[in-house]
């Protein structure tokens, strides 16, 4: 199914806090056994991964980099799951896509469940669900409010990437990010050049799909700013 | 046969002379008049937007809550974009605090979900409403800024909005005004803190065991969050003698007690053995969450906070009749327990005194007695006691000027949803 509401009880899995996430075990490559420790840290995420598509082409472009892609809907984050074992099976010589993995989770209510201040250097949000009625617009993934907590888990200098083909939701992510103090928005000749853009322009099903249909894909990215001195 | 609605929380002003009450959809005020230890009424307000809900409809609804099985067809019924829980399913008024100056009564009311800001004038006895704000959502908490210029409103839906104590709000709550912080979680509580260095943060709890703290005024910068609830947070509170501890309490077994500035917990405390003897059939789970054995008990602390001068705690659990009192140690931030105190009637809210606690009880049993009790420090004894003669001349004075007010009067039967804290618990998959 294309929806879930993000306001009910999933029963959803996270950790009470950062400290007690377990992440040896979505990317075991990365587990130092040796220390007990991780080699390296989350810092990408994919909110609302669907597919993984994004996920399959980002890893070999960041191979040090551990990118995690967060998904509410239970077969969708299963379907994930399968197609990354077969991926690292299949590359498993040149431990191939051992720095992606999914997780069921709502993004919404506990992303800070998951990550520390400051740890994440990208946020994904590739073709959301639009909730196109004026009530439901607090279901949506960027709001005001919502921009605090992505805010509060990016790192200064850290980049939101928002891609939509829906022109009003694409607007209303604009407006938002544009008016909360801790974003700015990145130039068109910055998209130019970022191949995370390109990555997310053309590898994503959904971004595929709108290919197809020749329709229209609508990006903005925004960096973090750093925050201003405390009153 | 009619009786006088039980309280359903009381505030004392600082000087402790005036009680404050919400007795279903009125404010009391109570004066104790000089030199004696005699109680007189001296304002009262009634929200008059409220109306009864039909007897037969509440009952239904807390009814079916309880009886249906887990089929999705109690939530079928509801906008899909709404929590999957209410409170309280009433008319009531709720969350009452006083403004920093005590010139000023904050309530919220469920009527037309707004704040209502009430001038005390206690020389004509009067509670004037001065200023009204309806919210989109219906709000759970209010919290005012130590100038006493501003309010933050925490609402059910999961947002805080801010607005001006006196002035008129300009635009509209959810439309040209916009929320000051959100969760994406029913906010449960809000109070504002402040630093050694005089910054002030807001500090948020929410159904998602969620403690945040935001830095104020500038909140879209999350400061941090306090981790450690398991279950749904229903009260926090910050002790007026060491500004950096932050009490936090609800579905889980424990009490918590953090330092909010640094972000670390300092120390909890399990009263589940405690509380055991004083769990009746009122305790056990709703049947469609009900376990094979019939025995799944469920059970929250509705209210926590401390005694204004010394260093003592008390919390309740939802519907049960004990006050459970604990002593923090201040040099090595520990929790122990003092006392528990045995109560006639359930406790329904709790509020803080100088030397002690002030409760409210279920006392549609007594025949109207007991509707406050003082619990009250005895330095020379060290030990906690109920003030019986302050309870018996605050009846006295309720009962002389109350009982021919038909708007607290009520049948049993249209006594209000007292016990709602419970309902937050979240009990899995509604709907994926």
């Amino acid at each position: 199914r294309a929806h879930s509401n993000p306001f009910s009880d999933h029963q959803l899995e996270y950790p009470v806090s950062p400290d007690e996430m377990d992440w040896s075990r979505l990317y075991p490559e990365f587990h130092d056994p040796t220390t007990g420790k991780m080699k390296s840290q989350v810092t990408i995420a994919d909110i609302g991964c669907g597919f993984g598509g994004l996920m399959v082409d980002l890893s070999p472009e960041f191979p040090d980099q551990l990118i995690l892609g967060m998904e509410i809907r239970v077969q969708v984050t299963n379907y994930v799951e399968d197609k990354i074992i077969a991926l690292r099976n299949n590359h498993a010589q040149q431990k191939g896509y051992q720095n992606i993995n999914v997780l069921r989770g709502n993004a919404m209510k506990f992303l800070p469940n998951f990550f520390y201040k400051g740890q994440l250097s990208k946020m994904f949000f590739c073709f959301p669900d639009p909730h196109f009625k004026q009530r439901k617009h607090k279901a949506r993934i960027i709001t005001n409010t919502l921009l605090s907590e992505y805010a509060y888990v990016l790192r200064e200098g850290g980049v939101v990437y928002t891609i939509t083909d829906v022109k009003d939701l694409h607007d209303w992510m604009v407006k938002h990010l544009e008016e909360h103090p801790l974003f700015q928005r990145l130039s068109s000749e910055w998209e130019s050049k970022d191949k995370c853009v390109k990555i997310m322009t053309h590898a994503t099903e959904e971004g595929k799909k709108v290919e197809r249909k020749k329709g229209d894909k609508y990006v903005a990215c925004f960096e973090r700013l750093p925050n201003p001195v405390i009153e | 046969m009619t009786l006088i609605h039980p309280f359903q929380s009381v505030v004392l002003n600082a000087a402790e002379d005036l009680l404050f009450a919400i007795v279903k959809n009125e404010v009391v005020v109570f004066r104790r008049s000089e030199g004696s230890e005699g109680y007189t009424l001296a304002g009262r307000w009634v929200d008059e937007l409220a109306k009864d809900p039909p007897r037969a409809t509440s009952e239904e609804a807390s009814d079916s809550k309880k009886s249906k099985g887990n089929d999705g067809t109690p939530n079928a019924s509801k906008g899909k974009g709404q929590p999957s829980v209410e409170i309280v399913p009433t008319n009531l008024l709720r969350a009452m605090t006083l403004s920093p100056d005590e010139s000023k009564l904050l309530v919220c009311a469920d009527s037309d979900k707004s704040v209502c800001v009430l001038q005390i004038d206690l020389d004509k006895k009067e509670l004037n409403l001065i200023k009204r704000q309806a919210f989109p959502k219906r709000p759970n908490a209010i919290a005012a800024l130590e100038d006493g210029s501003q309010i933050v409103v925490a609402d059910k839906f999961g947002d805080a909005y801010q607005i001006p104590m006196v002035e008129e709000t300009k635009g509209k709550a959810g439309k040209e005004l916009q929320p000051l912080i959100g969760h994406v979680s029913m906010l449960t509580d809000v109070l504002f803190g402040k630093d050694d260095q005089g910054k002030k943060y807001l500090i948020t709890s929410d159904r998602d065991e969620h403690i945040r703290v935001t830095h104020y005024p500038q909140t879209f910068i999350i400061d941090k969050w306090l981790f450690g609830h398991r279950e749904f947070v229903s009260s926090i509170h910050i002790p007026s003698w060491s500004s950096q501890l932050l009490f936090s309490a609800g579905g889980d077994d424990t009490i918590f007690l953090w330092d909010w500035m640094k972000g670390f917990k300092l120390s909890t405390f399990e009263y589940k053995d405690l509380i055991k003897p004083y769990l009746t059939d009122a305790h056990l789970a709703a049947s469609r969450f009900q376990n094979e054995n019939n025995d799944l008990i469920e059970f929250a602390v509705a209210q926590i906070t401390t005694c204004r001068k010394f260093p003592y705690a008390a919390f309740f659990v939802e519907a049960t009749k004990a006050l459970i009192i604990l002593h923090v140690d201040q040099t090595n931030a520990a929790l122990s327990l003092k006392q528990v105190i045995d109560l006639r009637y359930n406790v329904i809210s709790l509020s803080q005194v100088s030397d002690g606690f002030l409760i409210t009880q279920d006392n549609h049993e007594s025949g109207n007695k007991e509707f406050v009790s003082l619990v009250r420090y005895i330095e020379s004894k060290d030990t906690f006691e109920l003030d019986n003669q302050f309870g018996e001349t605050l009846d006295e004075a309720i009962n002389k000027s109350l009982s021919e007010d038909s708007t607290v009067n009520v049948q049993p039967a249209d006594i209000a949803q007292l016990y709602g804290v419970a309902n937050l618990k979240k009990h899995g998959e509604q709907y994926s």
